[in-house]
């Protein structure tokens, strides 16, 4: 699919969802039951990656930051297509990755190259480095034996590793070394994209800095464009231009470095920012706002996935209540469900989570039948209760959330999964896609858009 | 308890010394894996033993193929033909039997034939270290081509390769040996070629669960990632890393093929009289253990070497090819 | 002002290796106050780990303790004298290996690791393992430990904590299982936690977390802690006192304030300079040239020297010991501060004469080998 395709765009991405199934082999997903014919199969799949789609402009860094668990390695991977993808599309340099297998994949390789975090285990031990660097040049024919070994001492040396040492086995090298010969292999076949799967993150500080200032440099010379894998927000402010946020699968926010971390507007952004600890002992200590754990990526929460730790989770519309009376009423649903406090007596419960404010109204009655179903002992039906009642009801699990809003810094576009963006949105749905053009302009060049239906 | 490690996660910049390139010793490869084994006593005898053993059998060799055993009839006697002055189941030298007094000429003593037994114990290598090296090395090839592909593609061909290569090792060895020589033949051939099929299960076994988590590896997927062909994958990174573990199997495999032929020979199937094998001799000695026991005594304790030369030379190859004392 | 809880003077740690004699703590010095947080801060192979396992004697063959003393409320776990015939033996005061055991680990003393997967048994219940240590070291009932376990379990912040007790530890997350692991070294309330990079395994948020509750319970028991760990963002959050570790030696000791704004040994500094900060956006990373030496063989004089931007030739012949370089008192968090000055082990500082003013400057780019992580664009 090509044609019209704008010279910036090096890598885009469309809807791609990539599930695993969790139960594998001959007797997989198989479920027994009461009645005949007593066994039916119902794969559970593992959703690693939900529906992901975004653009990569040439010669850029584009930060995908997240945590653990969050999908983004598994999303690197569909993206070169070491996993496959369940559903959606990779188009890379106008052709459908999705749509390539065998040979053509194979030679596609050639042009995106990918680093990988543990610089121990990306080598292989018992081969010595020259030949290590010289492997994806030989496999794609490039050059003569003679040529690529002398190509291969050229790029040891331009990562800032001694060319003599082109004999030496990996183990001989430091960690911060290693990710350098990690490095040259990447860019011994001239590709045009890599994807940088958190290559500092097994490094010590010093070491990492080293390695990142030589990154920025290879770029600027080789004409690289970067996919920056990283969970550190201090790495990913110092290297990319754009940043991408992931939450349990899916983008929740998308916009240019300064505007992320100066006008964040998704809570998770907020609360992992809140979260980073400074180097300065002066400073206030970081807040931890999140609360729980993530959860599971077989049985995600509906419509937006993270408001079962957001601490904004927006009021159903059926209520009423003051911020402070919402807020104290979110906090006990959910201190209930996750069971984290003892008592049951009603006065020591209004005393801990509404002493300030109490809902009134339909919202008062529930809790108060909540409260009477803890002092009988019945923390389900009243969790049951409360969930129902509250956290299903609001709009973000009811709605999937997409928005663009405007920015204050820069002109990139700004892409936020989260329904408090809905008042001052600039756009919604299928044309807040975080694709970089927009899927009108798209229409009109005949490009790959976003699914109209979603 | 800390050992010289560095913690998990991070690993640590102190390995890099400043000097040239040779002063860091390659800690993988043929020469550290030998310098290793030089170290071990043990596995030095299994060296020495291992080592006479294939020498003495690639004299013989040549000395029967090439040379129609005129090596052996200067030094000692033609192994095979039955000698004029029938002189049976002589002790050795210095004891008496019934048959008569030990001679010098015959250090070992005789077979029932009169033949002279040293001649035939030291012959007998030839065809010991013929099916136990052919024998493994028909497992170790076949069992390593199953395993690989097996492990690498996962799926349906491991399924229907483990099915098959589970089939094999569920029959008794003996009983597969033995049908398959019924079928095709009686003799050496066919009996180092059934051995050798079923070992190919036992180094599948341990090439296809060592395949299957190097898979895994990121270095694997590094090369994935770079566009190497599935092919030069197998063959360059998993199976040379593959291999410590099945270098050591090969090692005691080859005794125990030299004990099953043994034992094959003993009934009947294996090297043919005249031959010299040791089976054969066991088995021709059953008649006469009271009698003349040291007929039987002398090929038993060059089958008793040989597999414990081999075992040996296994143990101090483990040892030296330890993954953990190497790193 | 009363003794330290625990004492720690010239602690030399070696492993004797068939490559040479690694010197991983090569003579370190510190104190930690009952109450307080003191920080062990430092890179990979700076042999801060070595050092903790040491102070629990914990190290085995080939590594050894060859020398130093260390003093934990009055009891010497470790101490050396001179016999009789002249010879070096243990201190006959040193507490014996079964009395380490049973008093000191686990009971006055306890550690947590960093990786929560390798300290917890992955076939018996969290639950289980919590009770038996507390049934082990505080001598109580099995019903008795088990309510004490889980009044532990909901200490430390595990929802539902009766159910919880019976689940394995691959039903936990990373920060659970931490959490569970604070939840066992706080179980026999000890004096003292030795706490190895705790958090460096966990996302950042979970991190925030795990140092919440750590300061918490903190102030509830009172335990001190010597906190290990290579990020400087959690020594600023956490710490009281700071000491700083390069190759097997304490570069530089002060309150984690003066640390950080006051910093007065070159490789502190260069450490701090390197970092990314998440509150701005850094143009150029400054990295410190070179790496980190192996500790068999360290270099002459000052062990920093070859990637000192500060560097002269007479620290390639004077080998610094920390000495206090402030003049002034000023203030401070920690109330000990009159009596435990700040100290860098670095010979520009007026504390020490040797003649560093005058000395000529080294070049670090022409020290030893290759230099790694220099462009041609590193103008220094």
């Amino acid at each position: 699919m090509s044609g019209g395709q704008s010279d910036d765009v090096l890598l885009s991405v469309r809807d791609l969802t990539t599930h695993f199934q969790s139960d594998g082999g001959l007797f997989g997903g198989l479920r027994f039951g009461r009645e005949f014919p007593f066994v039916h199969r119902d794969a559970e799949p593992v959703r690693a990656v939900e529906g992901v789609s975004f653009d990569v402009k040439r010669g850029e860094t584009l930060g995908l930051v997240g945590e653990s668990g969050c999908g983004k390695s598994t999303l690197a991977r569909t993206i070169l297509r070491l996993v496959e993808p369940t559903a959606g599309s990779v188009y890379f340099q106008g052709t459908d990755l999705a749509s390539l297998s065998g040979e053509p994949l194979r030679r596609t390789r050639q042009d995106m190259q990918l680093i990988f975090q543990d610089p121990q285990s990306s080598l292989d031990p018992r081969m010595k480095v020259g030949p290590i660097v010289e492997e994806p040049m030989a496999a794609h024919g490039m050059l003569d034996a003679d040529g690529r070994e002398a190509r291969a001492k050229e790029l040891l040396e331009k990562v800032g590793l001694d060319p003599q040492h082109y004999n030496r086995y990996p183990h001989a090298f430091s960690g911060g070394q290693r990710q350098r010969v990690n490095l040259a292999r990447a860019l011994s076949v001239n590709p045009d994209f890599i994807v940088c799967d958190e290559p500092v993150s097994a490094l010590d500080v010093s070491i990492q800095a080293q390695v990142l200032n030589t990154m920025r440099e290879l770029q600027a010379e080789f004409d690289l464009t970067y996919l920056f894998i990283a969970h550190d927000l201090s790495v990913i402010r110092h290297i990319s231009d754009r940043v991408a946020v992931m939450y349990l699968g899916q983008l929740v926010e998308l916009a240019d470095k300064e505007e992320l971390f100066e006008n964040p507007q998704h809570p998770y952004t907020r609360a992992l920012l809140d979260a980073i600890p400074v180097p300065d002992p002066r400073s206030d200590s970081r807040k931890a706002t999140l609360s729980g754990d993530v959860p599971s990526p077989i049985d995600p929460p509906s419509g937006c996935r993270f408001r079962t730790r957001c601490p904004s989770l927006i009021q159903p519309a059926a209520y009423d209540l003051t911020a402070a009376a919402w807020s104290n009423t979110l906090a006990f649903q959910r201190a209930v469900r996750r069971r984290t406090f003892e008592t049951t007596d009603p006065e020591a419960i209004r005393e801990r989570f509404f002493a300030d404010d109490a809902p009134s109204g339909a919202a008062g009655d529930v809790v108060d039948t909540a409260i009477e179903h803890l002092a009988d002992e019945a923390w389900d039906a009243a969790a049951r209760l409360l969930t129902e009642s509250f956290a299903d009801r609001s709009i973000c699990a009811t709605d999937e959330p997409a928005y663009e809003v405007a920015p204050s810094i820069g002109d990139d576009r700004h892409y936020t999964a989260c329904h408090l963006a809905r008042e001052d949105a600039v756009a919604t749905g299928a044309d807040a896609s975080p694709a970089d053009v927009s899927a009108r302009e798209a229409d009109r060049h005949g490009q790959p858009t976003a699914d109209a239906d979603d | 308890m800390i050992d010289m490690a560095q913690t998990p996660s991070r690993t640590d910049d102190s390995d890099e010394s400043t000097g040239g390139p040779a002063d860091v010793e390659a800690r993988v490869g043929l020469r550290y894996t030998l310098r290793q084994v030089r170290r071990d006593t043990t596995a030095r005898i299994g060296t020495l033993i291992v080592g006479v053993m294939t020498l003495v059998a690639v004299i013989a060799a040549l000395d029967y193929y090439l040379l129609q055993y005129a090596i052996a009839e200067t030094v000692l006697y033609n192994p095979e033909t039955d000698p004029e002055t029938v002189r049976r189941l002589l002790p050795p030298v210095g004891m008496e039997n019934q048959f008569g007094p030990g001679v010098i000429e015959h250090p070992l003593g005789t077979d029932h034939r009169g033949r002279d037994l040293l001649t035939r114990v030291v012959y007998g290598t030839r065809v010991a270290m013929t099916v136990g090296f052919m024998a493994t090395g028909i497992g170790l090839v076949g069992g390593t081509l199953v395993g690989a592909v097996s492990g690498y593609y996962g799926g349906r061909v491991d399924d229907v390769l483990q099915r098959i290569t589970e089939t094999i090792y569920a029959i008794p060895f003996l009983v597969l040996v033995i049908a398959f020589m019924t079928a095709f033949g009686r003799d050496l051939t066919f009996a180092m070629i059934g051995v050798g099929i079923t070992a190919i299960p036992v180094f599948n076994r341990l090439i296809r669960s060592r395949v299957v988590s190097i898979r895994e590896e990121d270095y694997v997927e590094a090369a994935r990632a770079a566009g190497v062909k599935d092919r030069n994958i197998i063959l360059r990174h998993i199976i040379p890393n593959s291999f410590a573990p099945v270098l050591v199997q090969a090692t005691l495999q080859v005794g125990v093929s030299i004990l099953i032929v043994a034992g094959l020979s003993f009934l009947g199937f294996g090297a043919q009289p005249p031959t010299p094998s040791w089976g054969q001799m066991l088995s021709a000695s059953r008649g006469y253990m009271l009698p003349a026991p040291t007929f039987s005594i002398f090929p038993g304790i060059a089958i008793l070497i040989t597999v414990i030369g081999f075992n040996i030379l296994g143990d101090g190859l483990q040892d030296a090819l330890d993954p953990r004392i190497n790193n | 002002m009363s003794d330290p809880l625990l004492s720690v003077r010239d602690l030399k740690t070696q492993f004797f290796t068939e490559d040479g004699t690694v010197r991983a703590v090569d003579g370190i010095s510190f104190d930690v106050e009952p109450g307080e947080i003191v920080g062990l801060v430092g890179e990979s192979g700076a042999g801060k780990s070595v050092a903790t396992a040491s102070i629990l004697r914990l190290v085995d063959s080939p590594g050894e303790i060859v020398d130093g003393e260390i003093v934990f409320d009055g009891e010497t776990l470790f101490g050396l004298e001179e016999g009789p015939d002249g010879e070096i033996r243990p201190h006959e005061e040193m507490l014996s290996e079964s009395e380490m055991r049973e008093q000191i680990r686990g009971r006055r003393i306890a550690i947590i690791f960093q990786d929560p997967m390798e300290s917890l048994n992955p076939v018996f219940t969290v639950g289980g393992q919590l009770r038996e240590f507390i049934e082990l070291n505080r001598d109580l009932s099995p019903a008795a430990a088990k309510a004490e376990a889980i009044a532990m379990l909901r200490e430390v912040g595990i929802p539902d904590p009766a159910t919880r007790y019976e689940e394995y530890p691959h039903q936990f997350s990373g920060g659970m299982r931490q959490r569970v692991l604070i939840a066992m070294a706080l179980a026999c309330e000890p004096d003292l936690i030795i706490a190895d990079e705790p958090t460096t395994a966990l996302d950042v948020t979970v991190e925030g977390q795990i140092l919440e509750l750590v300061e918490e319970l903190q102030e509830t028991y009172n335990t001190a802690f010597v906190w290990v760990t290579h990020d400087m963002s959690v020594v600023a959050e956490i710490c009281d006192r700071v000491n700083v570790m390069y190759l097997g030696e304490i570069v530089e000791h002060a309150a984690v304030d003066d640390l950080f704004y006051d910093t007065k040994h070159p490789y502190t500094r260069a450490l701090l300079r390197s970092m990314p900060r998440p509150d701005e956006t850094v143009e150029s990373l400054d990295p410190i040239q070179g790496v980190m030496p192996e500790a068999i063989d360290p270099p002459s004089g000052c062990r920093f020297h070859p990637r000192c931007p500060d560097a002269r030739e007479v620290c390639r012949t004077v080998h610094p010991e920390p000495r206090p370089v402030d003049a002034e008192p000023h203030p401070t968090e920690s109330a000990a501060a009159a009596d435990d000055p700040h100290t860098a082990a670095c010979v520009k500082h007026d504390a020490f004469d040797v003649g560093y003013d005058e000395s000529r400057p080294i070049d670090v780019d022409a020290t030893g080998g290759f230099d790694v992580g220099r462009t041609e664009r590193d103008d220094r």
